[in-house]
C-alpha cells in the first residue's frame, strides 16, 4: 500500500464515526436554499426552509428558536443549512415520507465517580461498569474515574473486576447528573466469589492489550526467589527474553531498547538491577501493569515494539500496612496508610542487597562486590472529589566494585586500585487529576526521569589508558495532559499533549573523558476516539502526532492508529488493528551490566527516526466462564532500524567517536503467529503462550546489504506456567520455558589469506561466512520450581515462605559466546559463557 | 557470627547466585564443499602473480591443497587475450605487470569450469616522504585524478641478508664484516669490495597509526590499537594532494638487516573493502568474534584479484 493509500485509508476509517452518524442526504435535504441574510434567530432560518417548500415537523419546545446563529460556511442545500443551524440543538435531522422531521435526543443524565477499594481507599484500574439491557458498559481509566450516560429511568449496574467481589448498584437517574464513588470489596479471600479475567471479557468487548494479573505473577518462581512483574510480562506470546535469566524484552522482533517503560507514566531508560537479572520494579509497590504489543493507544508513542505502563500503590487511605522481606539477594520493606484518613496517604518501600554487608573487602579481592538498593514513594492528597494530587518517586542505585593487584616495581609504589561501576535511576512526578465535569477528566502529569552511569578507575598513574572517571546521564524534563471525554454512550474521545526536553552525555571515546552532549525536545499531541457501531462492533480510530527536534533538525510523524472489533457472539471477538509508531531515542546498551559508553542517541541531521508499522489480526474465544483462547497474527515492518556498524563494540570501547559512524541504518520485517491458552479454576491456574515468528533485517552496511535474521529472531516461543492452591496454605508453581537457540555467525570455511600469497610472514587465515547469525545454537529451555507457604493469622497478619528451584532443568542461554577456528582439526569451536545453572532460593515475608 | 562462618556463607551464597556453565560446541566445517580460491594483487610495479588453492585446510597436506593444473588468462576490457600466465610452483602462476589506468579481466580454467574477474588499475600519483623521524612519518600523496581513489598505507619489514666478498683470480672471497674489509683494505688497497644483498622473499607488516580523522581506522576505531594498515579514501582532496601522518614504534632503527619500505596503494574500491575486512576479519576474531563478511570479486569461487597502483619508499635510518 502506497504512503496515499495508506493517508486515503486511515482517513476512511477515522472518519467512519461521523459518516455513520449522518444522516440519509435525500432529495428532501438536497433542496437548495437561498439566504438574503447570514445572521438571525434558528426560527429565521427554519422559516428560510420552509420557503423553499420544504415541510419541517418538529417540537419547537425542544428547539432554542430565539438563539442568534451565524453562518460561518457556504451553504447551498436545505441540508447544510440545518446541520449548520442545529449544530448545537439536541436533535437529530431525518427525512421521512415527504417531510424533514427534527426529532428530539432523549436527554442523558451521566453517573461518574472514582471506583475504590473497600477498606484502603486505593483506586481501582479497568474496572467495568456495566448495564446490562443496554449493553452500556464504561471502564474505570487509570485513576479510578468512570462515566456513563444513560436515559431517564431506573437502572441495576453491575460493577465488575479481576480480583474482587461484584458490585450490583441500583440507580435512579430521575433529576441530575449523578456523582457517586464504588467501593469494591477485594475477593482474594473468597475464591469462590473471584470473578476472573474470563468471565469480565465477556462484558467488555474492547480489550486492549494485556493487563498483568500481579498477583498471579506473584506466585510464580523466580530467580532467587525475587519476584518480577517483567517476567511475568516475557510468559506474553510475542516477548521473548526470558531464556537467559534476565529481564530483557524482545517484542515481536523488536530490540529491548524498543519497548516503553514507564512508572506512573515516567519514561525509564534502564530497568536493569543486578546483571540485568532484576528489574527496578518492586513488586510490593506495584498496583497495575499494562502490557502493549500492538493495538497501541493513541496516547502513547516514541517506542516501536511495545509499552509497559506500570502503576504504583496510591497508599492505604484508612489503615496502615506494612511488610518486611528477606531473600537471598536483598531485604525490602515497605509500609502504608494514611497521612489523614481519606484525604491523605504514602506508600513508602525500600529493597536493599544486604550480600555486601557481610564482607565488602572479601567481595571486592574476588571481584564480586555488588549492591543495589532502590527507594520508592508515594503521597496523595484528595483536595476535594474533583481534585487529587500526587507525588511518586524512586531513587535507585548500582554498583559494581573490583580490587585489581598490581606488583609494586620501580615506577609505582602502589600495590592496588579499586574500580566502581555505578548507576542508577532518579525518577519523579507530580500528577494532578481533575474531574471537569461528569464526563470530562483530565490528567497533568509533570515528570523528570534521570539515568546515569558511571565508571570510576581510580587506576594509578602508569596504567594510563582510561580517565580517571568516565559517565553518561540521560535527563528527560516533560509535562503532559490528557482528556477524557465520555462524549456520549456510544462514543468516548481521549486526547492531549506534552512536550519533553531531554539531554544526552554520554563519553566520545573511551580512553578520554570527552564527551558529547545533545538536548532534544520532544512534542506530541494525540486525539483518539471509541466508538461502538451497533451492538456487535466496536472502532477505535485515533492520531498521534510527534514531533523531533534535534539541533537544527526537527522531525514530524503523524502515526494513525485503528482498532476494529466484531464480537462474533458472546463469546467470541475479531479484531483487527493498525498501528504506526516512531521511536527518535534509539539506545545502545551492553546487555546485564551497564557501562558509560553504551549510549542512546536521539535522531538527528544524520539519523531518521525509526518507524514502525504493525498489523495485527485476533481470534479470542471465551470457552465458558473458566477458560480463554487467544490467535493472534501480525506483521510488522520497521524502517530506518538502527544497528552498529560492523566491528563497533560499545562493551569494549572500539567504537567511532562520531555517533554517526557507529551506526548503519537499515530495515526490519518481523512476521508471526501467537497463541495462548488460560484456565483458571478456584485451585489451579494454567496458561500457555507459542509464539512462531520469523525476522530478519537488511542493512546496507552489515552482511554486503543482504537479509539476516536479527538477533531477535526467535523461531518457536514456548512456556507454561501453573499454579496451583493445595489448600489454604500450600500453593505450588512451574514454569516450562523452550525458545529456539540464539542466532550466532560462525565460518562456513577458511582458506588461505591475500596476506600470504602478497608475502606476508604471519598471515592469519581468511574465513568465510555465509551471512551474519547464520548458526542457531542448540534451543534454551527451562524448568522453574516453586512453594509458597502462607499463613494468615487471625489479627490480618500474613506469613509467606517461598521455597524453589530456578533452572531446575535447564539449557539456558548464555550472556557471552566466543567463537574461534581451530586450523588444525578444521573445526568452529563455540564456547558459551555465562549459562545460569540451578539455583535453589528461599524468601521469608511478613505482612502486617 | 564468626568472620570465618560469615565467608563460608558468603561462598556459598555466592556460588549459588552467580554460579554458571560454560557449553562448548564444534561444528566441522571440513566437510563443507571445497571451492577454489584465487589470490592475487595486480599492479603496475610487481609482475603480476596469482595464488590457486582450494579452501578448507588439509591436515593430510598440511596446508590448504595448491591448484597446479589450471590455465589462467589475462584479458582487456574487450575480452581480448593480453597473455597467459605461467605456472610456477605451489600454486601459483606469473605474468606481466599491470599497466596504469586499465581495465583487466581474469578468466581461470579449473576443472571444466571458468571462473571470471575484472578489476581496474587506478591513476597514478606521486608519493614523497616529507619527514620522517624514529617514531614517525609524513607521506604526502599528489593525486591529480578526479576519481575517488581508496589508499592504503603499510610499512612492510623485508630481512636480507649480506654476502661481502671480493674477487681474487676470479674466486669470491668471502668476508665476514665490513669491519674485516676495512682492516683487508688498509693490507690491500687496492682490493674491491663486493655485496651480495638477498631478499627474503616474506616479509613482516609493522604496526603502524595515525590520528587523522579522515581514515578509516580512526573514524570507525575498530581495528584494534595497533593496525598493519591504514586505511583512507580520498574524497577530502580529490584532483590535488595531502600528507598522513604515520606512527610506529621506534623499530626503524634496526635497520641492519631489515629493509623498511613504505608502500601506498591507491586500489580498486572492491579490493580496497576487501582489505579492510580481513584486517577487521583478523582484528575482531582476537576477541572471539567472527562475524566479519569478506567479499571478493571471484565469480563463483572465492578470493581477490585486486588492482592497485603501487608506489614505494625504502626507508632509511
Amino acid at each position: 500500500m502506497t504512503t496515499g493509500n495508506k493517508i486515503y485509508f486511515f482517513l476512511f476509517l477515522i472518519l467512519v464515526p461521523v459518516f455513520l452518524n449522518a444522516q440519509n442526504r435525500t432529495s428532501l435535504l438536497n433542496t437548495p436554499v437561498k439566504l438574503p441574510v447570514r445572521k438571525g434567530h434558528i426560527s429565521y432560518f427554519l422559516t428560510q426552509v420552509e420557503q423553499t417548500g420544504v415541510l419541517l415537523t418538529y417540537n419547537p419546545d425542544n428547539i432554542r428558536m430565539k438563539r442568534q446563529v451565524s453562518l460561518s460556511g457556504r451553504i447551498k442545500t436545505v441540508g447544510e443549512l440545518l446541520e449548520e443551524v442545529l449544530r448545537a440543538e439536541s436533535v437529530r435531522i431525518k427525512e421521512y415520507e415527504g417531510k424533514i422531521l427534527l426529532i428530539s435526543n432523549p436527554r442523558l443524565i451521566t453517573i461518574s465517580g472514582i471506583i475504590k477499594e473497600q477498606g484502603s481507599g486505593e483506586i481501582i484500574i479497568g474496572a467495568n461498569v456495566t448495564e446490562p439491557e443496554s449493553h452500556s458498559t464504561a471502564t474505570s481509566n487509570g485513576f479510578g474515574f468512570y462515566s456513563i450516560s444513560l436515559e431517564k429511568g431506573t437502572y441495576l449496574l453491575n460493577i465488575t473486576h479481576t480480583g474482587y467481589d461484584p458490585v450490583r448498584m441500583e440507580v435512579d437517574l430521575e433529576n441530575g447528573n449523578i456523582r457517586k464513588d464504588i467501593y469494591m470489596k477485594s475477593g482474594l479471600d473468597l475464591p469462590e466469589l473471584k470473578i476472573t479475567k474470563s468471565t469480565e471479557a465477556q462484558s467488555n468487548l474492547n480489550l486492549r492489550g494485556d493487563h498483568v494479573d500481579l498477583e498471579e505473577a506473584g506466585k510464580l518462581p523466580s530467580f532467587l526467589g525475587e519476584k518480577d512483574v517483567v517476567r511475568a510480562v516475557q510468559l506474553y506470546p510475542g516477548v521473548a527474553g526470558n531464556s537467559g535469566g534476565s529481564v530483557s524484552m524482545f517484542v515481536r522482533g523488536g530490540n529491548a531498547d524498543q519497548n516503553l517503560v514507564t512508572l506512573d507514566d515516567i519514561s525509564i531508560y534502564n530497568i536493569n538491577h543486578f546483571n540485568g537479572m532484576f528489574s527496578i520494579f518492586n513488586p510490593d509497590v506495584l498496583k497495575s501493569v499494562d502490557f502493549y504489543r500492538s493495538d497501541f493507544p493513541s496516547k502513547y508513542g516514541g517506542r516501536l515494539s511495545s509499552v509497559l505502563n506500570i502503576r504504583s500503590r496510591d497508599g492505604n487511605m484508612e489503615k496502615y500496612h506494612g511488610h518486611a522481606t528477606i531473600g537471598l539477594l536483598y531485604a525490602s520493606v515497605g509500609l502504608e496508610g494514611p497521612i489523614v484518613k481519606e484525604k491523605a496517604s504514602f506508600s513508602f518501600n525500600m529493597r536493599r542487597s544486604w550480600l555486601d554487608l557481610l564482607g565488602a573487602k572479601a567481595l571486592e579481592n574476588a571481584g564480586l562486590f555488588y549492591y543495589f538498593s532502590d527507594i520508592n514513594l508515594k503521597l496523595n492528597y484528595i483536595a476535594d472529589p474533583n481534585n487529587r494530587f500526587y507525588i511518586s518517586a524512586y531513587l535507585g542505585s548500582d554498583a559494581y566494585r573490583q580490587k585489581t593487584n598490581l606488583i609494586p616495581d620501580s615506577t609505582n609504589t602502589q600495590k592496588d586500585y579499586r574500580s566502581t561501576l555505578k548507576w542508577g535511576n532518579r525518577l519523579i512526578a507530580f500528577r494532578w487529576n481533575r474531574i471537569l465535569s461528569p464526563r470530562l477528566f483530565k490528567n497533568t502529569t509533570v515528570t523528570f526521569s534521570q539515568y546515569t552511569n558511571s565508571f570510576d578507575s581510580k587506576e594509578p598513574l602508569i596504567i594510563d589508558a582510561l580517565p580517571d572517571k568516565i559517565y553518561s546521564t540521560v535527563k528527560d524534563y516533560g509535562i503532559k495532559s490528557d482528556f477524557n471525554y465520555y462524549l456520549r454512550p456510544d462514543l468516548k474521545l481521549n486526547f492531549g499533549g506534552g512536550v519533553n526536553l531531554n539531554s544526552f552525555i554520554f563519553p566520545a571515546v573511551f580512553t578520554s573523558s570527552e564527551s558529547i552532549k545533545i538536548n532534544t525536545l520532544n512534542f506530541n499531541a494525540y486525539v483518539e476516539d471509541e466508538v461502538k457501531i451497533g451492538d456487535h462492533a466496536e472502532l477505535i480510530a485515533g492520531l498521534h502526532y510527534a514531533g523531533f527536534k534535534s539541533g537544527k533538525t526537527t522531525y514530524h510523524t503523524l502515526q494513525p492508529r485503528i482498532r476494529l472489533s466484531y464480537r462474533l457472539n458472546e463469546n467470541q471477538v475479531l479484531t483487527a488493528s493498525y498501528s504506526k509508531m516512531a521511536q527518535f531515542i534509539h539506545q545502545f546498551t551492553v546487555n546485564g551490566f551497564s557501562f558509560p559508553t553504551e549510549f542512546r542517541i536521539p535522531s538527528g541531521r544524520y539519523i531518521k527516526p525509526e518507524i514502525s508499522e504493525i498489523l495485527n489480526l485476533s481470534y479470542r474465544l471465551q470457552a465458558g466462564k473458566t477458560s480463554s483462547f487467544t490467535i493472534e497474527a501480525y506483521y510488522k515492518e520497521m524502517t530506518n532500524l538502527l544497528a552498529l556498524g560492523s566491528g563497533q563494540d560499545i562493551a569494549n570501547g572500539y567504537f567511532a567517536k562520531k555517533i554517526e559512524d557507529r551506526l548503519v541504518p537499515g530495515k526490519g520485517i518481523s512476521k508471526g503467529i501467537e497463541f495462548s491458552y488460560v484456565q483458571q479454576f478456584n485451585w489451579l491456574r494454567f496458561q500457555m503462550a507459542y509464539t512462531l515468528s520469523k525476522t530478519t533485517g537488511q542493512f546496507k552496511a552489515l552482511n554486503l546489504g543482504e537479509s539476516f535474521p536479527l538477533n531477535q529472531d526467535f523461531r518457536h516461543n514456548f512456556n507454561i506456567a501453573a499454579n496451583a492452591s493445595l489448600g489454604k496454605r500450600l500453593g505450588i508453581s512451574a514454569l516450562w520455558t523452550y525458545t529456539t537457540g540464539q542466532h550466532i555467525t560462525v565460518p562456513q570455511t577458511i582458506h588461505k589469506s591475500l596476506d600470504d600469497v602478497l608475502g606476508n610472514i604471519s598471515a592469519p587465515n581468511t574465513y568465510i561466512i555465509s551471512g551474519l547469525n547464520n548458526y542457531t545454537l542448540s534451543s534454551n529451555y527451562k524448568l522453574d520450581l516453586g512453594l509458597n507457604l502462607t499463613r494468615k493469622f487471625r489479627n490480618g497478619h500474613e506469613r509467606i515462605w517461598s521455597l524453589g528451584m530456578y533452572n531446575a532443568i535447564a539449557n539456558p542461554q548464555s550472556k557471552t559466546v566466543l567463537t574461534s577456528i581451530d586450523n588444525s582439526t578444521t573445526h568452529v569451536y563455540i564456547l558459551e559463557q555465562d549459562k545460569l545453572k540451578l539455583i535453589p532460593y528461599f524468601t521469608f515475608t511478613y505482612k502486617f | 557470627m564468626h568472620i570465618y562462618s560469615k565467608k563460608n556463607l558468603l561462598a556459598l551464597l555466592i556460588l549459588l547466585s552467580m554460579s554458571s556453565c560454560e557449553k562448548e560446541t564444534n561444528v566441522d566445517i571440513s566437510k563443507n564443499p571445497a571451492k577454489l580460491v584465487v589470490l592475487g594483487e595486480f599492479n603496475q610495479e610487481d609482475d603480476a602473480l596469482i595464488n590457486l588453492s582450494t579452501s578448507v585446510f588439509s591436515t593430510a597436506k598440511g596446508a590448504f591443497p595448491d591448484v597446479e593444473d589450471a590455465q589462467i588468462s589475462l584479458l582487456d576490457k574487450n575480452n581480448t587475450l593480453i597473455e597467459k600466465y605461467t605456472y610456477q610452483s605451489k600454486g601459483n602462476y606469473t605474468g606481466k605487470k599491470a599497466m596504469t589506468g586499465q581495465q583487466y579481466k581474469l578468466a581461470v580454467n579449473y576443472n571444466g569450469e571458468t571462473y571470471q574477474a575484472q578489476t581496474t588499475i587506478p591513476s597514478a600519483f606521486n608519493l614523497n616522504l616529507i619527514e620522517q623521524d624514529a617514531s614517525s612519518l609524513i607521506a604526502e600523496i599528489v593525486d591529480l585524478s578526479l576519481e575517488i581513489n581508496a589508499y592504503t598505507f603499510e610499512i612492510l619489514a623485508k630481512p636480507f641478508t649480506v654476502d661481502r666478498y671480493y674477487l681474487e683470480n676470479g674466486q669470491k672471497i668471502k668476508v665476514n664484516s665490513e669491519a674485516e674489509f676495512t682492516e683487508l683494505l688498509k693490507i690491500k688497497p687496492n682490493l674491491e669490495p663486493k655485496r651480495d644483498t638477498t631478499f627474503n622473499t616474506k616479509f613482516s607488516r609493522i604496526y603502524i597509526e595515525t590520528a587523522d580523522n579522515r581514515t578509516e581506522n580512526v573514524k570507525y576505531n575498530v581495528l584494534k590499537d595497533n593496525s598493519g594498515r591504514i586505511f583512507l579514501t580520498d574524497k577530502t582532496f580529490n584532483g590535488g594532494k595531502t600528507t598522513l601522518e604515520i606512527y610506529y614504534q621506534n623499530l626503524l632503527s634496526n635497520t641492519a638487516n631489515i629493509q623498511y619500505v613504505l608502500v601506498v596503494k591507491s586500489t580498486d574500491p572492491v579490493y580496497f573493502n576487501y582489505l579492510y575486512s580481513s584486517d577487521l576479519q583478523a582484528a575482531k576474531s582476537l576477541a572471539g568474534i567472527t562475524d566479519v563478511p569478506i567479499k571478493g570479486n571471484i565469480v563463483n569461487a572465492l578470493g581477490i584479484w585486486g588492482g592497485a597502483y603501487v608506489k614505494k619508499i625504502i626507508l632509511k635510518n
